[in-house]
């Protein structure tokens, strides 16, 4: 390597250097939404309100969500992405360099109006910002909150427009099928691309609703559900954008630690299309118990529901190509066998909310954290923390410390387990999400899910640590580590 | 030996669907179910829970067993690539639960949505951060949800301010209130008892105390309070 410290501190158009720059600073903007996930949930574990008012636990839960999707998980998936696109396509440089520079300075830029926003009023209706709650909320705080969303929703557009480019423009004189990142990122980035302008647009509107008093187009006579369903058709599939990256890479590990190509390759691109197809089409799934039209409710269900199906052919083209090898368990391995697992937790709890009924009892409890937090950290963050691993060698010459790795990835899966089952616990005992107190009876559920959380955070620090020494002063990284 | 495995993986799906039997029949996830489409939701989910549990099992058992069966057994036992037809089953067996899913759920739906004969209409405005409850036939508005055992009910909901949602966990769903117009949900309390109706979509500051006392009566004790007033 032969990057000094400063360049990393500069616009760059080297996919490696982007790649540390978009993992660096999302896992500091993790650090601060894990906090206020400690803070919430230490709140919750003592009985009546102590440690934060309702005002501050409203701010909490808020910035919390929002900056776990758009300054953690979209950015670092997009950094993953950096790094591994140009290997798997065999690439040194990507397509639109400049346009992925911007992509990342406007992350900096987005995450501190984020953070100001928090210090000036803070947003507080919930990172779905449900109107018309959210153009009501008073103060400075939640119009740059507003603001802030816009910068990194651009910043997520700039990015895929370039990964697009980068894959699009690869495939030149070789017919060879892409490999299944390629694919993932492909479709990902497509996703990204269809579905982030209406959420712009939609924010846009709020910002004006929000500025100028008068007439207003969330609020007034476009309708309620006109902001609901423009959210949501970036919100659904946005679980798309960012699980399939996540199934791409650990396609990639499993090709690595059995040394075969994915067995049934081709249909696994196939149904990784489907998936997003299907992405695209069921966001009516969050407004089942705003009075749809009860026929438009139906068919939101079935596209919902019919997800399943490749996500459930991809997983079974895994565990094939596992059966038929022997398996290297290495540090990315295990956390791609982690992924595997905790995602078919998220899937089968998703399968739950699919269905009309029983979303009408489970919609806006704790059940539906309990899935969103299974999917998110069970799935996209065990697939993340899986490639950046993965890529980890080759991106720094180092070697990180394997059994570290290893206690990592022991930690992450019981933390994980014992934050979010409970909140599914929870949800069906009939608590809804995002109320301060859960009242007496579940004190045990929710002792169980702050341990849990602590967990998952030890987990990640000694992750970082081992990370972060290892780039610094570990020892060179040999040629098979880099491949594993 | 192909027998030995034939044998083998029956046994191993028998008390799959076993331990999925035992599940859907030992839960209990609506432990008041106090509406009829309270008993249909926990029927629903009992039967979902089960169907997740014994696809859990498989899956987790096929991974945990895919894994180290390459270290576990000689590489000569590991086959070169599976025969096309195995991607069928692949796509067949979720196809399966996912369509005997959607059918029960849809099924459930209807009755849970089918009209009702001579319902109590009440209506029911939200407002940060209470419910205020008003019986258009008598005109008595008050802050208590009472209603008569074993008589449909038809709740019409609106909001004053923000986007709110009723929900009483004993009576298995929830309804957004909104300001731009009428929502409505249909339901027969099936026995007596005191429960509660929260507020299901953050509201603001107040949100978590936006809570409702409802009473299920019998009919004769429900048009006396009803006579009297509203009064206890």
């Amino acid at each position: 390597m032969s990057q000094t410290p400063r360049s990393y501190f500069r616009p760059t158009t080297d996919p490696a250097v982007l790649a540390v720059q978009f993992i660096a600073v999302s896992f500091a903007f993790f650090l601060l939404g894990g906090a206020l996930a400690l803070g919430m949930t230490g709140e919750a574990s003592v009985p009546g309100i102590e440690l934060l008012g309702a005002e501050a636990y409203s701010r909490a839960f808020t910035n919390h969500g929002s900056i776990m999707i758009f300054l953690w998980l979209m950015p670092a998936v997009a950094g993953l992405t950096h790094a591994l696109l140009p290997r798997v396509l065999g690439l040194t440089r990507s397509a639109l360099p400049r346009l992925a520079g911007l992509g990342f300075w406007l992350l900096p830029a987005g995450g501190l109006t984020m953070v100001a926003s928090f210090f000036l009023g803070g947003a507080s209706s919930g990172w779905t910002a449900s109107v018309p709650l959210s153009t009501q909320t008073a103060g400075l705080g939640q119009t740059l909150w507003v603001g802030s969303l816009i910068l990194l929703v651009l910043s997520l557009g700039c990015n895929a427009t370039g990964f697009l480019a980068t894959i699009l423009s690869s495939r030149g004189k070789e017919t060879r099928s892409l490999p299944p990142f390629a694919v993932a990122s492909l479709i990902s980035s497509a996703l990204a691309l269809i579905s982030s302008p209406v959420l712009i647009a939609a924010l846009g509107a709020l910002l004006v609703d929000r500025l100028v008093a008068g007439p207003s187009f969330l609020a007034g006579s476009l309708g309620l559900t006109l902001w609901q369903n423009a959210f949501w058709f970036f919100a659904h599939p946005a679980m798309s954008i960012m699980l399939l990256p996540a199934i791409g890479v650990v396609s990639e590990i499993i090709q690595a630690n059995t040394g075969r190509p994915l067995i049934a390759g081709r249909s696994v691109s196939l149904a990784m299309l489907t998936v997003g197809g299907l992405g695209l089409v069921s966001w009516g799934q969050h407004l089942f118990a705003s009075g749809l039209i009860p026929t438009v409710r139906v068919s939101f269900m079935l596209t919902s529901m019919a997800v399943g199906v490749p996500l459930a052919f991809i997983v079974l083209a895994w565990l094939t190509t596992l059966w038929v090898s022997k398996v290297r368990f290495s540090t990315p391995m295990l956390f791609s066998l982690g992924f595997i697992s905790m995602f078919l937790l998220a899937g089968l709890s998703g399968l739950v909310l699919a269905s009309v009924p029983a979303n009408l009892y489970l919609h806006g409890t704790y059940f539906v954290s309990g899935h969103s937090h299974l999917a998110l950290f069970g799935g996209v963050m065990s697939g993340l923390i899986a490639g950046i691993y993965y890529v980890f060698p080759n991106l720094t010459g180092k070697a990180y410390d394997e059994n570290l790795g290893k206690l990592h990835f022991l930690a992450h899966v019981g933390g994980v387990h014992l934050a979010f089952l409970p909140m599914l616990l929870i949800g069906l005992q009939g608590i809804p999400r995002r109320i301060i107190d859960l009242g007496p009876g579940l004190e045990l559920f929710q002792l169980a899910s702050s341990g849990g959380a602590v967990v998952l955070a030890s987990a990640s620090l000694l992750f970082l640590y081992n990370l972060f020494f290892a780039w610094r002063s570990g020892r060179p990284a040999r040629l098979t580590e880099s491949i594993q | 030996m192909r027998e030995r495995n034939i044998l083998l993986v029956t046994i191993l799906v028998l008390s799959l669907i076993g331990a999925g039997i035992a599940v859907a029949s030992l839960v209990r996830p609506l432990p008041q179910a106090a509406s009829d489409r309270a008993v249909l939701v926990d029927q629903l989910l009992r039967v979902t829970f089960g169907l997740a549990t014994a696809v859990f099992l498989g899956v987790e058992g096929l991974l945990v067993f895919a894994a180290v069966r390459g270290r576990l057994f000689q590489t000569s036992a590991l086959i070169a690539n599976p025969a096309t037809s195995l991607e069928l089953i692949w796509l067949a067996v979720p196809a399966a639960i996912v369509i005997v899913l959607s059918v029960y759920s849809i099924r459930v739906l209807l009755l849970m949505e089918a009209p009702r004969s001579d319902p109590l209409q009440v209506e029911i405005t939200a407002g940060q951060y209470q419910w205020e409850i008003r019986y258009p036939d008598s005109g008595l508005t008050t802050n208590e949800l009472h209603l008569p055992a074993g008589r449909p009910a038809e709740l019409l909901f609106r909001s004053r301010d923000v986007i709110h949602s009723f929900w009483v966990p004993a009576f298995g769903a929830k309804i957004d209130a909104l300001p731009d117009r009428v929502t409505s949900l249909a339901l027969t309390p099936l026995r007596t008892g005191e429960f509660e109706a929260v507020c299901a979509e953050f509201c603001g500051a107040g949100h978590a105390g936006m809570i409702a006392s409802v009473q299920v009566e019998e009919p004769i004790e429900f048009e006396q309070w009803l006579q009297a007033g509203g009064g206890d």
